[in-house]
């Protein structure tokens, strides 16, 4: 994985060396000011060359370096493989247009006459696109297997017995921000209406996620969404190989909120005890909440109990 | 938290849900102001009626454990003295024990005087 990491870099750092070389190769046959700017009647900007090359180097090598360091500092994590896809991509970004412009304005003597083909436009945005999936595919999740905690033990359950877990998990940043918010976009109704409208709905989003229900019973685990518990999710029981109960860093599954990742489907709300249960059919799945232990140890129970009647 | 029934047996519903409550308290798995979960997703995960959880919880609300507000759902109160509920939960496992042998209430009165004396 090391190796990749290093194509990674190479690919990355390749975007300021290119900006050099061409600054270097073709300052002399071009006009300056250069051209920095097209519209739909042709160059509508310019920017005196030197300043601009190294505004350019300047950006192109603060990203790449950036995609480098997250590559090698956040590499176990899949949101440290797609900030290294994205930052690779600001690099290539910054990269291929500058050098576009020095090679279509090259023997040019005025700045107004360079000319942007339509293949150049998608070039400009198709390299990076391409770099940066390349990046992303290149960088893999090189996650390491997370630590499980012991097994709890299942809860003997008689025949007749029915049972329920029922846990809670909150993300206080979300419980905190989205009344803010909310009060934020009605103070700015009477003023600033298309500011205030966005805002009210991240609010009631943040507050819809703030706070999240989870219940085991004999169908299976349960996910209930936000205050009113919608919408809600259902792993059935007989779709459950094994449950047991981890600490759960949210960029290890993607982030915050409802995220598929290479490592599974998760429910995160903020950082610490989770549910994590193995499905028959389709990916791992895990869900933040408190007292988790005590779920897994009824969902065992649960499966425990199943596998003895079958 | 998590709630076992058995509706094959002689203690009901109700006073099954009750007497796990009691027990979190006595395990300090609930504290004082702690709220209990919704009485609709209990019933839902037991698969029984919401009102035979409400009546469970209507009975620790009577023997002054927790607080019933319709609306805020229930919470342990804060001034529950987990002390006394231990002590009634050792009495109550007397009467059913007294039961099980076929002393009468009054006969169980008369046992605890003579302890008592």
């Amino acid at each position: 994985m090391n190796v990749r990491r290093a194509v990674v870099a190479v690919l990355v750092l390749l975007a300021p060396v290119l900006v050099w070389l061409g600054h270097r190769a073709y300052a002399a046959v071009t006009p300056d000011p250069m051209a920095t700017h097209w519209g739909f009647h042709g160059v509508d900007g310019t920017t005196a060359a030197w300043p601009y090359f190294v505004a350019i180097l300047c950006a192109s090598g603060a990203l790449g370096l950036a995609a480098v360091a997250v590559s090698w500092l956040a590499h176990s994590t899949h949101a440290g493989r797609m900030l290294t896809s994205m930052l690779a991509f600001g690099a290539w970004i910054a990269t291929v247009p500058y050098l576009e412009s020095l090679l279509l304005a090259r023997h040019i003597r005025d700045a107004h006459d360079v000319p942007m083909p339509w293949y150049a436009v998608l070039g400009g945005v198709g390299i990076p696109l391409v770099v940066a999936a390349t990046a992303y595919w290149l960088h893999g999740d090189t996650a390491p297997p997370l630590p499980r905690g012991p097994v709890p033990p299942a809860m003997p359950l008689a025949d007749s017995e029915r049972v329920t877990w029922i846990g809670h998990a909150h993300s206080r940043p979300f419980q905190v921000l989205s009344p803010l918010l909310m009060a934020a976009a009605a103070v700015l109704v009477p003023f600033q209406a298309h500011v205030s409208i966005p805002l009210g709905i991240v609010g009631v989003a943040l507050a819809w996620t703030s706070v999240i229900a989870v219940r085991v019973d004999q169908r299976g685990l349960h996910t209930l969404w936000g205050p009113f518990g919608w919408p809600r999710t259902r792993v059935g029981l007989g779709n459950i190989a094994d449950a047991h109960s981890e600490r759960i860093e949210p960029l290890q599954w993607g982030g915050w909120g409802y995220r598929i990742s290479s490592r599974g489907t998760a429910a995160v709300l903020r950082r610490g005890p989770g549910l994590v249960v193995e499905r028959v059919h389709g990916p791992r799945y895990a869900v933040t909440v408190d007292g988790a232990d005590e779920g897994a140890r009824v969902l065992i129970g649960l499966l425990a109990r199943e596998r003895s009647r079958s | 938290m998590w709630f076992r029934v058995d509706p094959t047996s002689a203690v009901g519903l109700a006073d099954q849900i009750a007497a796990r409550v009691r027990a979190a308290l006595l395990e300090s798995r609930l504290t004082p102001g702690d709220r209990l979960p919704p009485a609709r997703e209990v019933a839902r995960g037991l698969d029984i009626n919401m009102h035979t959880v409400l009546r469970g919880y209507a009975i620790l609300r009577d023997e002054g454990l927790i607080e019933l507000r319709r609306g805020r759902g229930a919470r342990v109160r804060t001034d529950v003295d987990v002390d006394l509920t231990d002590l009634r939960q050792q009495i109550r496992a007397l009467v059913g024990a007294a039961q099980r042998l076929g002393i009468s209430r009054e006969g169980l009165i008369t046992e605890m005087r003579k302890v008592a004396q």
